[in-house]
């Protein structure tokens, strides 16, 4: 299968007056056409400092000091920023974001909102660039798109926000959409409803999705893929199906025992004790090792290398083959 | 729209009553009256003390006010102590210049002070914005009598390049488009010298909303979709950024209208600023009632002018 987007050894820092820190290191990964790959992490796992990075909207002091972003055979990050700006974001990749409330200009209206991203990167006509709009509006499930692209975002609910949002990422047609926690901020009724809607337009668009979350039942319900995010690092990557059944690395388990499910036993769910660690207090040696229920000395000192394991790669000693394994 | 306009109105009619009942009743417990400036050693007390009650200066000041009202409701602003000149005419004379004037340093304010902030946003944190940073903190604290003798002494004295005062030239008497080049011309240095704090004080508001505006969120949804950072400053950021602007807007009409009062006296423009310093000085309580009066309505027209320009700049209060 062919990779839309590939990334290679992404690593992420970012200068602060406390000194330099590195937020992502060595991520690397490749979405295939038309799939969902969900990258998943807590707070501080540098899921959002990926997806910037690779949209190139990384806050101004942060910085992409290694690796490779290739979308559909183009090395991003050898591409001057013009054309990054004129033709690659909104046209050959889009993003959406958590909160539709903020997301969105409030003193533009949806139809202006939907069509700039036509006018900046198509010689598309005023009523063409407006019937696209209105089509793509209905696309996304919103009714009578003629009303509501004169209205403004204030006017509409945040579901509502949300596919407007949806609309403007699918409106140029890109290769990849990501979308990050595009439905944290939303009930759960509305959730289902996105995505649904996002894996039905994946296959209308012919788009690819980059999904962030920290909620693993979203990532059961849309995502092929998953990787795992932990302190700036992948520690697990696989399909869906194989890191759901068969989780190998400590911490993939500890999520994946941390999920309420309807036929779960009674009581408290357990969790993963601990905090993740901020980016300036992250441990020597394995960076869960404080967290982890199976650590042994080597954890302490030696950073784990990325072990192939069946169809996952893992981040863990556990699964080196260069030593004998006892605990399994 | 049209119904909250007239609402607006309505109410301000309660508030313009209110500050003329303050304002003459400050005046009047102020020491001193329209006849100490009369005081003539050969006039006998006596002959004082009749003219004050014939004038009717005895009186308590609510009843001088409710005088002052009756005649004012039916449009009648009344007469000078000192040589019986009509207000409404002396009025009428200054008003124009000081409008000329006041708007002139209205439009550099907003003309000048917006683009500065603006580009103090975009350019935060470098050596331009950091001299545009003292630039307003000059513009702010430097008072204007020293600010209006500094320019008077640097461009009409040393360069020669514009009238130290007045408003038209005396001596060419020009009329039609040549007057109105010699008006602009004497009205360049008093319009600077008023808007210049108000300069700083638009371009330091529209700097702080603006570097707000950028890290909002919809901001970095622009840059998603790659637009062009001219269409993300100035169609996403700065009209997001004008809103606040316009309070200033009405802020600035009051405080135009008062700095026009030291303006105009240092540059002896004819307008309502040095007749109001001359009307207060002789206790001529019939000027200076007008004058706040004329103030006090512009002022209320000003805030509602900014309350409509909230409604048609955010749709989120259009309704």
């Amino acid at each position: 299968m062919k990779d839309v987007l590939r990334v290679e050894n992404l690593t992420v820092e970012f200068k602060t007056e406390e000194g330099t820190f590195t937020a992502i290191e060595g991520v690397s990964f490749r979405l295939g056409e038309q799939r969902t790959l969900a990258i998943v992490g807590e707070s501080g796992s540098g899921k959002s400092v990926t997806s910037l990075a690779i949209m190139q909207l990384l806050a101004e002091n942060g910085r992409v000091t290694a690796g490779d972003i290739v979308l559909d055979g183009e090395h991003l990050l050898q591409l001057p920023p013009e054309q990054i700006q004129h033709r690659i974001l909104g046209q050959q990749i889009s993003m959406i974001f958590q909160e539709p409330m903020t997301a969105l200009n409030p003193i533009l209206t949806v139809g202006d909102q939907i069509t700039e991203v036509l006018f900046e990167h198509q010689d598309i006509s005023k009523r063409d660039a407006r019937a696209r709009a209105i089509d793509v509006l209905r696309e996304v499930g919103i009714p009578s798109p003629e009303k509501r692209i004169k209205q403004y975002p204030h006017e509409l609910s945040g579901g509502m926000r949300q596919r407007v949002m949806i609309a403007m990422g699918l409106v140029a047609q890109p290769k990849v959409m990501i979308a990050d926690e595009p439905t944290t901020a939303l009930d759960v009724t509305i959730e289902a409803q996105i995505l649904d809607l996002l894996d039905t337009l994946k296959r209308e668009f012919k788009t690819s999705i980059l999904f962030v979350t920290h909620d693993l039942n979203v990532v059961a319900d849309i995502a092929d893929d998953v990787i795992v995010m932990y302190a700036g690092e992948i520690v697990e990557r696989g399909s869906v199906l194989d890191v759901f059944e068969k989780p190998k690395h400590p911490y993939t388990r500890g999520l994946l025992e941390a999920m309420p499910t309807l036929s779960g036993t009674t009581g408290d769910l357990p969790t993963i004790p601990g905090v993740v660690p901020s980016i300036a207090t992250r441990p020597a040696g394995c960076r869960f090792h404080n967290r982890c229920a199976f650590v042994h000395d080597r954890c302490r000192s030696e950073s784990p290398a990325v072990h192939r394991v069946d169809e996952q790669d893992v981040r863990c000693h556990l699964f080196d083959p260069a030593i004998t394994r006892e605990s399994e | 729209m049209a119904r909250y306009i007239l609402k607006r109105l309505i109410q301000s009619i309660p508030v313009v009553f209110g500050i003329t009942v303050l304002s003459f009743a400050i005046m009047k417990f102020a020491p001193g009256d329209p006849l100490a400036n009369f005081i003539d050693p050969t006039i006998s007390m006596e002959d004082i003390e009749a003219s004050r009650a014939a004038l009717g200066l005895n009186d308590p000041w609510y009843v001088q006010y409710a005088g002052w009202l009756s005649e004012v409701a039916r449009g009648n602003l009344g007469y000078t102590y000192a040589g019986n000149h009509s207000i409404r005419a002396l009025i009428a004379q200054r008003f124009p210049n000081t409008i000329i004037l006041t708007l002139s340093a209205f439009v550099l304010s907003f003309a000048v002070g917006v683009p500065i902030g603006v580009m103090g946003a975009i350019r935060k944190n470098t050596r331009t914005d950091y001299g545009l940073t003292v630039f307003s903190l000059v513009g702010v604290s430097i008072p204007s009598f020293f600010f209006g003798l500094l320019v008077i002494y640097l461009f009409s004295i040393l360069l020669g390049v514009f009238p130290s005062g007045g408003m038209v030239n005396m001596r060419a008497r020009y009329t039609g488009f040549a007057r109105t080049l010699d008006i602009a011309h004497h009205l360049i240095l008093p319009a600077i010298v008023l808007s210049l704090s108000n300069i700083a004080t638009v371009s330091r508001f529209t700097r702080s909303n603006m570097v707000d505006v950028l890290k909002e969120d919809y901001i970095r949804t622009a840059r998603a979709k790659g637009l062009r950072r001219k269409a993300i400053i100035y169609k996403h950021a700065f009209r997001n950024a004008l809103i606040p602007v316009i309070t200033i807007f009405g802020l600035s009409i009051p405080f135009l209208f008062s700095g026009a009062y030291i303006t105009e006296s240092i540059f002896n423009w004819p307008g309502m600023g040095s007749l109001g310093i001359q009307a207060i000085q002789d206790r001529e309580y019939g000027i200076v009632m007008a004058l706040n009066l004329i103030t006090a309505s512009l002022v209320l027209l000003g805030n509602l002018t900014a309350d409509v320009l909230y409604a048609v700049a955010d749709p989120r209060i259009r309704h």
